[in-house]
């Protein structure tokens, strides 16, 4: 990748797992926790590790409830997060049309 | 900001994008043995019809017709939301997602109107509009769910649609046999088709 446009493209994004998670939560309004690990194929773990980074940078917001006395966690992807993906998206395209 | 690996090739990061997209909006509480079930159930309501000798093009035959497709309709339906739920939680996944409530919002106004229809059709006797008219609303559901699930459920609904179309035009008189290849043949393929070729 050159340089100059690789800089441009968010480092809290850009890691592997967290793009796989706010593409999963741009395509859909909300999703719960096993949605998200069941789609992405990672663990526990791993995925509220990376919940807990995107949520610091304020691009989701996590839900946490009873359903049917179970916890259920959902995660929706804040007004914040979506301008940060689609800026994301734009500038990787950009690196793509140049390439 | 930050400085990138050299390996991470940004065609393929936007390959991936599209491609965990596409999966996050795919509904896969759709069971095939549900569809193969839904199809059985309209080759015995179109079984029943033969046996009992009514049809929709007789007149006088609105009660049985109702009681027959009403019970076939009810418990296709039935069986159909207790096979979603028991999908759902063998994946643990919650049942009343999201997901399930966009799937629920685009199929429920084409059924709507096929229930408004069919209520058309019984009060002012044209009951030779029923099958077209459920073909093509079943069909138009059918593909507001194909566009949260596998490819297959669209080719269904394009074909629910045709066959509606066609049953309203060219194959008049033809009810029964027109229920039968298409909520009980369409169904079966579907289902066969779901239950012996699994996704890769």
């Amino acid at each position: 990748m050159e340089a100059s446009s690789v800089s441009r493209l968010n480092a809290v994004i850009h890691e592997r797992a967290r793009l796989g998670i706010m593409s999963a939560l741009a395509a859909r309004t909300a999703m719960t926790f096993s949605e998200l690990k069941a789609i992405l194929d990672l663990t526990d773990g791993n995925l509220s590790v990376h919940l807990r980074i995107l949520e610091q940078a304020g691009y989701v917001a996590i839900e946490k409830k009873f359903v049917d006395r179970k916890p259920q966690t959902t995660v929706k992807l804040s007004k914040k997060g979506r301008l940060a993906f689609e800026h994301y998206v734009e500038v990787l395209e950009e690196i793509v049309r140049k390439k | 900001m930050t400085k990138f690996e050299d390996e991470r090739n940004p065609g393929r990061d936007l390959e991936r994008i599209r491609a965990i997209m596409e999966r996050a909006t795919e509904w896969s509480h759709l069971s095939g043995w549900s569809i193969v079930i839904s199809g059985l159930l309209a080759g015995a309501g179109a079984a029943a019809c033969f046996w009992k000798g009514v049809d929709f093009e007789m007149p006088g035959h609105a009660r049985t017709l109702a009681a027959i497709w009403g019970s076939v309709v009810g418990l296709a339906a039935a069986q159909g939301v207790a096979f979603s739920i028991a999908n759902a939680r063998r994946k643990a996944e919650p049942v009343w997602s999201p997901l399930t409530r966009q799937v629920v919002a685009a199929t429920l106004p084409a059924l709507f109107t096929g229930a408004a229809l069919t209520g058309y059709a019984f009060e002012t006797g044209q009951l030779d509009l029923l099958p077209p008219c459920w073909m093509l609303a079943y069909g138009s559901s059918l593909m507001g769910l194909g566009l949260f699930t596998i490819r297959p459920v669209r080719y269904a609904a394009l074909a629910f649609l045709a066959m509606g179309a066609a049953s309203l035009f060219l194959w008049k008189n033809h009810g029964l046999v027109t229920m039968l290849a298409s909520f009980g043949g369409l169904h079966l393929g579907l289902g066969a088709w779901m239950l012996w070729k699994p996704r890769a």
